[in-house]
């Protein structure tokens, strides 16, 4: 099997694996003053350090979460509450559905939401920022570190000097920007948010890192727990994973050099097929992710066609009954359905290589080659 | 057991995919594959949006549940499976056209439309791209090869009571050619105990009763949904002299035959004979009016032959549920013909498939347009 959808999520590392079991002996609560509950208290703490250093940030300042979307939900929200009524949100129409869809419980608690546009590369302009900053004067811009779809950067270092400069907080999503991108690049934001799963962590553990002095309003109640801002006992065990993935990332000596795989399996697929585009390849773009469109070729096909052969992409986003509806990325960049539907992303990690990009782009170009001979498929354009 | 045992079998290891509605037949289709050696991927359609329709514990087809059913048939068979989003397809081949066909006064059939445009097209052509040997799908019916004329014909179902070839008329050789009904030489009870057997949750589900996208409603309430009320106007019932007898609801809700929902005064019971779109107007009269021995068919596909070019004999069913009964088939045109059968037949339906078969085996069929004037 080759897997080739680590942006959807990633097996659990060694790191992860060992703070889990030392976890599974402690199964005190954090929250308990006698000996047991220190201990769980302890290896809580452990794990808060490590993920607080793999991004450079203070302990104190990071909120533990059950991922990423909550702590997404959290940053829109708590800050939603924050203001109160007439609160401002500027945003993007490619975000992750987790911000996507808190917005229209924003603008029933009378909030506002405007959208910066998308560039058919995927990209924003920070001319059109600067001049939306001025007019609509959000007090809280909401944009992605890095596309989970497309793996698009946006100039977050830029955009948060512009928010600055406007009096207005910044949110990134961060979470397909850790452990890819130098922290250095995001961890400036107000708000930032990560999750576990995405470096080799467990499901179900995230975090957001709030900026000491930020004001939030808890939307999770049940105790003092994260210095009452996220209630309920803790999750130990996926945070003791997520720090023990962090503690490894930390430590890893030599990085597998994904961005030399990506553009291998991006030129080999080009040489080998007409027909074929590359989103946001002009922008940058975190290093191990190609979403590409196949003209003539729906996504689910090739996905399903690749699945058969042992190998795991993904396309667009799973509705509820499983099937795959395009991308509201895609669609935010302008592209029309019909092309979004032709569009399938590979995203590379740790069992990546040269080799296993060599044996992909091969089945994908004969795939697709004989999908098209089938189709009798007319002049395909470049 | 072989349930294949007049077609060819396909060589073991053959890749199949089989389209799996989450009901009895369709997941022994799938499993009588499995478990003899074929290469089987399952794969269910989302027809339309069905987040609503989650509660329906044991719903009929196409629900969220039955999809959870078809997954976890899969999940127990250990065979690839895909949820395919066909809801375009289907709004527009299907859905549109059933209503449509209620403002054209006509009675539609959906499953044939649904069999002939999205299954047998869209799927297969799906199938095929993804690199699949056949498309199976859980149809009472048998795809027979013919080795003395070197063809694949369509024949009926082993079960007299299930028989579903009537639904599969417009196939076209080509397309029997890739297409496996595992189940179609089955009696019911034999799927039941299969699906016990192979341990499936579904081995107790009950059949699907209903047209898949109007479960829980009336067709009148599905139309009436649609359709902007002022098309769904009231207008005349009249007698077959067109004489005025009363005010009737909308067009949308009769159908040849039926007798229910005519309030007019008369001595004996007045069942409707025709629906007139153009004039809005329902025409009524006795029961014995509506036993005809002649129509009209268009669109006439044939599954072997290319074409008719003089009278034929066989047999023909005027809807699904009807008895198939002696005619004579006669061309008017390339793709008309006018049938006249034998004994007439109680409310021969514009907008029903009319089925002709020679033996257990399929000819082909059309659409009934109008009632001959014979």
């Amino acid at each position: 099997m080759i897997y080739a959808d680590y942006n959807a999520t990633t097996p659990l590392s060694e790191g992860a694996r060992n703070w889990i079991n030392q976890a599974q002996e402690l199964w005190g609560n954090p929250s308990s003053s006698h000996k047991v509950g220190r201990k769980s208290l302890e290896l809580l703490n452990k794990s808060r350090e490590a993920v607080a250093s793999l991004v450079g940030v203070n302990p104190n300042d990071l909120v533990f979460t059950s991922g990423g979307s909550e702590a997404n939900t959290m940053a829109l929200l708590g800050t939603a509450f924050e203001i109160g009524q007439g609160f401002r949100l500027l945003t993007s129409k490619v975000e992750h559905s987790s911000i996507r869809d808190t917005l229209p419980l924003i603008e029933k608690l009378g909030g506002i939401v405007q959208y910066i546009p998308i560039n058919p590369d995927g990209q924003i302009c920070l001319a059109e920022l600067e001049k939306l900053l001025g007019q609509f004067r959000p007090h809280l811009v909401s944009l992605m570190t890095a596309n989970n779809e497309t793996g698009v950067v946006f100039p977050i270092p830029q955009i948060l000097e512009l928010c600055e400069k406007h009096s207005a907080q910044l949110h990134t999503d961060a979470v397909q920007g850790l452990g890819k991108l130098d922290s250095s690049f995001y961890r400036g934001a107000h708000l930032v948010s990560i999750s576990a799963h995405k470096i080799y962590g467990p499901k179900g553990a995230g975090a957001l890192l709030t900026r000491k002095g930020i004001k939030l309003v808890s939307t999770h109640y049940g105790g003092s727990q994260e210095i009452k801002r996220r209630g309920g006992t803790e999750n130990v065990l996926g945070i003791a994973g997520f720090g023990g993935a962090a503690e490894e990332m930390l430590s890893q000596s030599t990085p597998i050099d994904l961005k030399a795989i990506r553009d291998h399996f991006e030129k080999r697929l080009a040489h080998g097929l007409d027909g074929i585009s590359v989103q946001g390849i002009k922008e940058p773009r975190i290093p191990n992710t190609s979403n590409i469109r196949f003209k003539e070729i729906a996504s689910e096909v090739l996905l399903g066609a690749l699945d058969l052969d042992g190998i795991c992409i993904s396309a667009g986003s799973a509705c509820s009954s499983g099937s795959i509806s395009p991308s509201h990325v895609l669609l935010g960049m302008g592209m029309s359905e019909a092309e979004a539907k032709e569009c399938v992303r590979f995203s590379w990690g740790r069992s990546s290589s040269i080799e296993t990009v060599e044996l992909v782009a091969q089945k994908v170009i004969a795939h697709v080659t004989r999908i098209r001979a089938r189709n009798g498929a007319k002049e395909i354009s470049k | 057991m072989n349930p294949m045992i007049q077609n060819q079998l396909p060589k073991k290891g053959a890749k199949v995919v089989v389209a799996m509605s989450g009901g009895v037949d369709s997941s022994v289709a799938a499993g009588w594959l499995a478990k003899n050696g074929y290469n089987v991927i399952g794969i269910s359609l989302q027809l339309h949006d069905m987040a609503e329709k989650i509660d329906n514990e044991f719903g009929t087809c196409c629900s969220l549940s039955d999809l959870n059913d078809a997954r976890r048939v899969a999940e127990v068979l250990d065979i690839p499976f895909y949820v395919n989003n066909m809801e375009t397809a289907f709004n527009e081949a299907v859905i549109d056209d059933f209503v449509q066909e209620y403002l054209n006064g006509r009675t539609p059939n959906p499953c044939v439309r649904c069999n002939e445009k999205v299954k047998f097209k869209k799927l297969m052509d799906w199938a095929l791209d993804l690199g699949a040997d056949f498309l199976a799908t859980g149809h009472y019916a048998t795809v027979q090869w013919n080795s003395n004329l070197n063809r694949h014909e369509l024949h009926k179902g082993g079960d007299d009571g299930k028989d579903q070839s009537y639904f599969l008329f417009t196939m076209k050789e080509a397309e029997l050619a890739r297409t496996l009904f595992p189940v179609g030489s089955f009696e019911k009870p034999v799927v039941r105990a299969l699906a016990q057997e192979y341990g499936l949750r579904v081995a107790n589900k009950p059949d699907s009763q209903e047209i898949c996208f109007v479960q829980g409603k009336s067709y009148k309430d599905f139309i009436e949904e649609r359709v902007p009320a002022e098309v769904l106007r009231p207008g005349n019932f009249v007698n077959a002299d067109g004489k005025i007898l009363g005010q009737h609801a909308g067009l949308h809700q009769y159908t040849v035959g039926q007798r229910k929902g005519i309030q007019l005064n008369s001595l004996d019971p007045l069942y409707v004979l025709a629906l007139n779109a153009k004039s809005n107007e329902v025409v009524v009269g006795p029961e014995t009016a509506l036993f005809r021995k002649s129509a009209i068919v268009k669109n006439v596909s044939w599954i072997n032959e290319v074409n008719i070019s003089s009278s034929t004999k066989a047999h023909a069913k005027i809807r699904y549920r009807s008895k198939e009964s002696p005619v004579e088939i006669s061309p008017i045109d390339e793709s008309s013909v006018e049938v006249k059968f034998e004994i007439p037949q109680r409310a021969i339906t514009p907008g029903q498939a009319m089925v002709f078969y020679e033996g257990s085996r399929t000819l082909g069929g059309g659409w009934i347009e109008s009632l001959s004037v014979h």
